[in-house]
């Protein structure tokens, strides 16, 4: 069944509907992040003197605590 | 718009709409595809971890979560979109965001340093564009996010336009390298998607 929607899809001629249809296919609900594990859960053990770990579970929406870590949003 | 730029328009169009018809058959869309193999998304984690490479790898994209703080009311997440300027610098062309349901909703510039790396001037960005190809082989959501800079090319240079104008504008206050390091400045120019829109307008006419 499936097979046979996608041909349609596919061999329909581009008119308003057709686009509309397309898209509609494409509207697929995501699934639901979940919060970092490392951020929330993880036991991080510190030896003593030893420094503490940077927090990299910010998001790069929150300017707030973004001190904190220099660039949340960097490709590296 | 200049004969040469419809025509260009039209092109990404359908190189755009025979990415979404992929999809379609399939009923998925570009992040549902980047999140293929992930059991759980987890906010502030990077997909692909080491990004996404496309158009012969000049271009690289990563799709993250926020926990609270969008760019969008509905968004669930964004693309982040990166180009190789050369001496293995990349430098943030925009933000994509997309909805719950997997549609592009916004461009999005950003202040530097929430992606560092170089600062990547219009006309640099027009460049890239210019002297890229698209590549057959390149996964289908890299094939859709180069469609979708190519056909959004305009608007993109458009926001970047904004985003200086916006920088410039914080710089009458204070030095724009202050500016652009600044953590209280994010979002610097956003400009809306209307993909229906869109494709009707350079697929029909």
């Amino acid at each position: 069944m499936k097979r046979i929607k996608s041909r349609i899809i596919i061999g329909t001629a581009i008119s308003a509907a057709a686009i509309a249809v397309v898209i509609d296919h494409t509207k697929q609900r995501l699934p639901e992040a979940e919060k970092q594990l490392a951020s929330q859960e993880a036991v991080i053990i510190i030896d003593e003197g030893e420094d503490l770990p940077v927090d990299n579970s910010d998001d790069c929406g929150k300017p707030a605590s973004a001190g904190r870590q220099p660039s949340p949003c960097s490709l590296l | 718009m200049t004969r040469e730029t419809s025509q260009c328009a039209s092109y990404w169009a359908q190189q755009l709409y025979a990415c979404l018809q992929q999809m379609a058959a399939h009923d998925t869309n570009a992040v549902l595809l980047t999140l293929a193999d992930v059991d759980a998304i987890e906010t502030g984690r990077r997909y692909p971890d080491e990004g996404l490479a496309f158009a012969n790898s000049r271009w690289r994209a990563f799709y993250h979560c926020h926990q609270d703080a969008t760019q969008y009311r509905h968004e669930h997440g964004h693309f982040h979109i990166f180009t190789d300027i050369g001496d293995h610098d990349w430098a943030h062309v925009a933000g994509l965001s997309v909805d719950i349901s997997g549609q592009p909703v916004h461009w999005f510039a950003v202040n530097r340093w929430v992606t560092d790396g170089p600062w990547l001037e219009r006309k640099k960005f027009l460049h890239q564009l210019q002297t890229s190809a698209e590549n057959e082989q390149d996964a289908l959501t890299g094939r859709w996010l180069f469609a979708l800079l190519q056909f959004y090319q305009a608007e993109i240079s458009d926001l970047l336009k904004l985003r200086d104008e916006k920088v410039r504008s914080y710089t009458d206050l204070t030095g724009p390298a202050a500016v652009l390091d600044n953590r209280e400045i994010y979002t610097l120019a956003t400009k809306k998607i209307e993909l229906l829109a869109m494709l009707e307008k350079h697929l029909l006419h």
